[in-house]
């Protein structure tokens, strides 16, 4: 529907259409695209053939790539804003094409639209492929039922072939209203001035590709483009406004859904509506129509329309009028299905309720100073002091020296003590003791790197391709021996995150991260998966949300994220919105502000080293806090700040602690080791377990001691494996860990995790299916039975059942068996205590909640 | 506990089911559709003869359905057509390296990696979503991946034969053997052993200082696990997975080897109320349907592995008034098409593809280049319409998709549509919401369906 003269006899028809401009008219908004776009114009003789879409319409320059089929939609979305352009007469700009390969079959037409019938086209077509890098051009002419073609032709020669290699070119395509038409691109053109009976104006210019010619990566760059023509309508100066301001006369929002009254939530109802339907064309620099939806403010400014929303009153926003389809040529979303009634409902009991926006909040980057409570306390303890004393709960209470040899050494290097090494502890007289066995512990050096492997491969994905094999293989042996020799050596913190970001293995480790294969979407490019989990794992941000559309859940930006993706690689990335070219570069920058630039003309080693130094200086209070907070949710059980990869978007239950924390590991030269130390050696660790709390966040959460823990898969075969070694012989150090296997069905039951994406908190679950995996399951059922076999091997005769059941008990669970069980367990062994015996009763142990779970 | 909610909303609203158990026949490796349920002109081998006229290298033969035609060697399937629907139109995103691994992930899981979240299977959100439909039958059954054949790649089969972000408790009962699967519910341990050692375990569980434990929903979910496997162990149920318990007669019918055999087992899961199983050709790099060479012959075997216990399961099905209820989808990543591949006398290998313009060799005669523009999908019962056929594809070479091309998303949309889901449903990870189809983009194809 348009404002003007309808089509008829359009010959001579310029001469009134500017007599009816002379009276200004109030516009009604263009008749825009969405009718043409997403909908498969397939039908009569030419069923599945015409199954084209507008892809930019009246695009101001900018570029589009296509991908693969199912990102048409998106691809459509593409768009600098609506040019305000009527009945264009001729249109000029500049054109580059290319292609990877031939077979891509590129054919796309470029040139005016009649807005009633998207299948009346007017313009230039690049009509086949007859080599690898041209395209063939002809001037074409489509009425909707049959197409004229014309090839252009070098100098506009008669028989000269139309064959334009890849490149860029200017180009030039008028029309004089009355059937003729001349078409230029680079020096070639139509022979003379063709003409062709189009009996209507062409009024929106464009550019269209054939469903199936986008297979694959094609680029097409358009710019610079002039437009000049007569038009019935008032012209409006450039950039104004399409559609009217205000309220829409004669409608009424009560025509609109009702709202559904209901309890909303921001995140869960209306970021996915906004997100779907909305961002791609209202967010970043040049939103359509000049409004952002990135922010309650964003709407209650609102754009050129004025504000979209008025909170508290869903009737009187402009927002739930247009996507009501209150004003039919301003139907929202622009392009793409209408929402739901349910949709519109929901938008507004939102609005109804106030709008709420989940804001980011203010974050302040540099660690606080704190001041350590006097006293002769551990520092933990002394800093938790007034918080036990403000909620009530006594402080004391402490673990049997038992329970906390098993605690802290499955904490510490991921295996019980044998049952040589509880003893001496045991027998150990001193004040002490507990101090000298955390210290023993951590100068464990090969059994902490090897536990500690598998808390960084969970968070780095190193193995990935050993475990997930969508990631490239070459690349697993390296990070392996890389993270491995950095751990035996303890190296501190900053440094092994700079070795990462900036050092030779930077590379390495980017291959082994991203997928095998061409990249399906930018997303996937290994910068980008960089980027995102070191700033996920280094800084407990999610940048990964930020790398296809400004973030709703936080206060990332597609600039943020691509950023430093940029700073890392060779390249400076243009930024796709969920796929789509949105024109814009990407500059290198580090997503926290304020700690210095990065400079674009570096090369991208410089540019890494200066992330590496961003992202560990000294100001950069986010990088020690994040390190802190998930030792000491390995510790605890749950983080002083949860969910631990939103340390930006919550407050830690103890502020001061975390800051403290973070500093002492500064203090220590970022020693991981001397913070696990401190945490260890608290009385706060080696109070008696809690019971796991629901709560989600922070916010709600009391701390009352470390949680109660299940072990990992790592830990479950780690400990099986302690009892292999035979008693005589001690910790059998030259045992493989359980870390250096590829996962088995028992393992990933057990929540090893695949590596294809980070983890930083595995999933502790129990189900039916681990527990029948466990009872029938043969792995576990081999592993029971060589540690039975190494019982009885070395000594001759066996060891004494009693004996052995005290063993298994002290090396499983850390503690002698009591009469009871002792009873139970030779009842089981029987006199011989044979191999199958002994597995079983190493089995039944295993199946104890009690060696399952860390107290 | 679930760390995972399902987030509501109208717009999610579930459609009404027309079935309740979902069984997905998964051709792993990569089917070739000219030569299985999309036929096109046949040219049989001769010596010499130009590749790309090659379009099927087997006749065409009629099936019970109007304008649906099979190849030979699937007599059996084209025997019970009428009852079902095909999708020949199945399409995938182009990347310009197509590999099983990522093409088998997207195939169940509906997203390709890598993904900034672990995506569950389909068999995991169903299960997540509608639960169990027999509680004595676990909601998500595996047959037939052995992991054992993948090689290198058995870690993706794995990656993607998970739930993902759902947790365990909604991940597959693996059977790599049907012929086996009654033994997955006795202990390795033997029966003696079993029972004492479960004594001794029930007994040392007694007599373990609970401490802080005792309340703890931890220590309760281990115990609760234990409790309800060793109850489904002792379970009539777990009979179900008994083949021996089957009549010979029966057994002969389906016994085509592993594969059949999982037919067999799928069926009497389906009887005894499992709500998702999956039958695996098992991915094989070069192997089964990974066929780089030798196409012709190999599809030959490959027929006889599925044809007679594909169509004794819709069938069986049938007459056990299953059919109605029971959505029997059969399905493979992408597509082949015609192409020589591997240096002359080398072994074909990814990488070394190039199209040789004449077949000199037998070995050369056959669907051999990964292919991704078209491929077959059949589905039958659960609210399918029966005996039709769904796009077209091209009677040339390449026999690409041609009309009505369907995505992962709207295949998956169309299964949970079936299933009584929403392709709108979504689960909450990281605070934002994941949808069961892509970015909840699924359209079901109600040509298909209902």
């Amino acid at each position: 529907m348009r404002g003007h003269v309808p089509k008829s006899g359009s010959h001579g028809r310029i001469a009134a259409l500017i007599a009816v401009c002379l009276a200004p008219c109030v516009l009604a908004a263009p008749a825009d695209l969405r009718d043409w776009v997403g909908k498969n114009n397939a039908g009569g003789a030419a069923a599945g053939k015409n199954d084209y879409r507008v892809l930019s319409p009246t695009l101001a320059g900018g570029t589009f790539q296509s991908r693969h089929p199912d990102a048409f939609l998106s691809d459509a979305s593409l768009s600098k804003g609506p040019f305000d352009f009527w009945d264009a007469l001729s249109a000029s700009g500049t054109i580059t094409f290319s292609r990877s390969k031939a077979t891509l079959d590129p054919e796309f037409f470029l040139g005016f639209y009649d807005s009633d019938n998207p299948r009346r086209r007017l313009g230039m077509g690049a009509a086949d492929t007859p080599d690898a890098k041209t395209l063939r051009w002809q001037l074409q002419f489509d009425d909707g039922t049959k197409t004229v073609v014309a090839n252009l032709t070098r100098g506009g020669a008669k028989s000269a072939d139309a064959n334009i290699p890849d490149g860029t070119y200017r180009f030039k395509f008028s029309y004089d209203g009355a059937g003729k038409i001349h078409a230029s691109i680079g020096d070639y053109s139509t022979s003379a001035a063709t003409t062709f009976v189009a009996d209507d104006v062409f009024d929106r210019f464009g550019y269209l590709q054939w469903r199936e010619n986008v297979a694959d990566v094609f680029r097409v760059t358009i710019s610079n483009i002039n437009y000049t023509g007569q038009t019935d309508v008032e012209p409006r100066p450039n950039g104004e406004q399409a559609v009217p301001s205000g309220p829409i006369h004669g409608l009424d929002a009560t025509d609109s859904p009702e709202p559904g009254k209901v309890a909303i939530n921001f995140r869960r109802d209306v970021f996915p509506i906004f997100s779907q339907h909305c961002v791609r064309c209202h967010s970043d620099d040049e939103p359509n129509g000049s409004l952002k939806i990135q922010s309650r403010a964003d709407l209650v400014t609102g754009g050129d329309s004025g504000p979209a929303i008025v909170p508290g009153n869903s009737g009187d926003s402009l927002l739930i009028q247009l996507v009501a389809g209150l004003d039919a040529d301003r139907m929202m979303p622009a392009e793409g299905e209408p929402l739901s009634k349910q949709q519109i409902g929901v938008l507004r009991d939102w609005i109804d309720q106030d709008a709420i926006w989940d804001d980011v909040k203010e974050y302040r980057l540099p660690l606080s100073e704190v001041q350590l409570p006097k006293g002769d306390a551990h520092p933990i303890d002394r800093l938790l002091a007034p918080y036990f004393a403000n909620r009530g709960v006594a402080p004391n209470g402490s673990l049997s020296d038992e329970r906390f040899a098993r605690r802290a050494a499955l904490d510490l290097v991921g295996l019980p003590l044998t049952a040589e090494q509880l003893a001496e502890f045991l027998r150990d007289e001193s004040t002490n003791k507990r101090e000298k066995l955390v210290h023993r512990l951590l100068t464990d050096d090969e059994n902490y790197a090897a536990h500690w492997m598998t808390f960084w491969s969970d968070h780095l994905r190193i193995g990935s391709a050993v475990d997930a094999g969508i990631f490239d293989g070459d690349g697993t042996k390296g990070p392996q021996e890389w993270l491995k020799g950095q751990l035996d050596e303890n190296v501190p913190y900053d440094q092994f995150v700079r070795h990462l970001i900036a050092g030779e293995f930077f590379e390495p480790y980017a291959k082994s991260i991203a997928p095998i294969g061409e990249v399906a979407s930018q997303v996937d490019r290994p910068e980008m998966q960089v980027a995102a989990t070191i700033s996920q794992v280094f800084l407990g941000i999610q940048l990964k949300c930020a790398s296809c559309h400004d973030s709703f859940v936080d206060r990332w930006t597609m600039q943020d994220a691509w950023g430093l993706a940029s700073a890392l690689g060779d390249q400076s990335f243009d930024l796709y919105r969920c796929d789509v070219d949105t024109g814009d570069h990407a500059k290198p920058c580090f997503p926290l502000k304020g700690l210095g630039e990065i400079d674009p003309k570096n090369d991208a080693q410089q540019r890494r080293r200066r992330v590496a130094e961003l992202m560990t200086h000294r100001h950069n209070g986010l990088f020690v806090r994040t390190i802190v907070n998930r030792l000491w949710a390995r510790m605890m059980g749950r983080g002083l700040v949860e969910p631990l990869d939103e340390m930006m978007e919550h407050e830690p239950w103890n502020g001061e602690l975390l800051d403290w924390l973070a500093a002492e590991l500064i203090r220590s030269d970022y020693d991981l080791k001397h913070v696990l130390s401190l945490i260890a050696t608290s009385s706060a660790y080696q109070r008696p377990a809690a019971a796991r709390q629901q709560a989600a966040s922070t916010d709600a959460y009391d701390f009352q001691g470390p949680e109660i823990r299940r072990l990992t898969a790592e830990q479950v075969i780690d400990s099986l494996a302690l009892l292999q070694s035979a008693p005589a012989e001690g910790r059998n150090e030259s045992k493989a860990r359980a870390w250096q296997s590829a996962s088995t069905p028992l393992m990933a039951m057990l929540g090893r995790p695949g590596r294809e994406v980070v983890v930083t908190t595995r999933h502790e679950e129990v189900s039916t299916l681990l527990a029948l995996e466990l009872i029938n399951g043969q792995s576990l059922e081999t592993l029971v039975q060589q540690a039975a076999k190494a019982q009885r091997a070395g000594a001759s005769p066996p060891p004494a059942p009693e004996e052995q059941i005290s063993r298994i008990y002290q090396t499983l669970l850390c503690r002698d068996p009591s009469e009871r069980e002792k009873a139970i367990a030779t009842r089981l062994l029987g006199t011989t205590a044979s191999q199958d015996a002994l597995a079983d009763l190493i089995w039944a142990v295993v199946m104890l909640p009690e060696f399952q779970l860390i107290p | 506990m679930d760390f995972t909610p399902a987030i509501g909303g109208a717009e999610s609203q579930p459609p009404k089911a027309s079935a309740d158990c979902l069984v997905l026949l998964w051709m792993a490796g990569g089917m070739a559709h000219t030569e299985t349920f999309d036929p096109k002109r046949y040219t049989p081998f001769e010596p010499g003869i130009e590749s790309r006229r090659v379009l099927s290298t087997f006749p065409a033969i009629d099936t019970s359905a109007d304008g649906i035609k099979f190849t030979t060697g699937l007599e059996e399937m084209a025997s019970v057509m009428h009852e079902g629907a095909l999708i020949r139109t199945f399409t995938l995103p182009i990347v310009d390296k197509i590999v099983h691994s990522r093409h088998q992930y997207h195939w169940h899981t509906g997203y390709l990696p890598p993904l900034t979240v672990a995506a569950p299977h389909i068999g995991s959100v169903i299960a997540r979503t509608l639960g169990p439909k027999d509680a004595d039958i676990p909601a998500f059954v595996d047959i037939g991946e052995t992991f054992a054949e993948a090689e290198r790649e058995a870690s993706v089969i794995r990656t993607f034969l998970s739930a993902g972000f759902l947790g365990a408790q909604y991940g597959p009962f693996l059977v790599p053997h049907a012929a086996a699967a009654a033994r997955q519910f006795e202990s390795v341990a033997g029966p003696r052993r079993s029972e004492s050692r479960e004594r001794a375990f029930r007994a040392l569980v007694e007599a373990s200082p609970a401490g802080e434990l005792a309340s703890s929903y931890q220590r309760q979910s281990i115990l609760s696990s234990m409790n309800e496997a060793y109850r489904l162990m002792k379970s009539p149920a777990a009979k179900v997975f008994d083949l021996a318990d089957e009549p010979k007669r029966s057994i002969e019918r389906y016994d085509t080897g592993p594969f059949g055999q999982g037919c067999l087992l799928a069926r009497r899961l389906v009887e005894a109320g499992a709500r998702f199983i999956e039958v695996h050709i098992p991915y094989k790099p070069f192997g089964y349907w990974d066929t780089h060479e030798n196409g012709h012959s190999r599809t030959v075997t490959l027929k006889q592995m599925i044809d007679r216990p594909v169509a004794q399961l819709i069938r069986d099905l049938r007459e056990r008034g299953l059919l109605d209820r029971t959505l029997v989808v059969l399905a493979s990543e992408f597509s082949r098409d015609v192409l020589i591949e591997g240096k002359e006398d080398k072994r074909a290998r990814v990488g070394n593809a190039a199209i040789a313009p004449v077949m000199a060799d037998e070995r050369h005669y056959g669907m051999h280049a990964h292919f991704a523009e078209a491929g077959s999908i059949l589905m039958w019962g659960g609210g399918v319409r029966k005996g039709v056929a769904y796009g077209q594809t091209a009677d040339e070479h390449p026999c690409k998709a041609i009309s009505k091309p369907v995505g992962i998303e709207d295949v998956h949309a169309t299964l949970y549509h079936a299933m009584g889901i929403s392709p709108r449903q979504a689960y909450d990870v990281e605070r934002r919401p994941f949808y069961v189809t892509r970015d909840g983009v699924g359209k079901p194809i109600l040509d298909l369906i209902g």
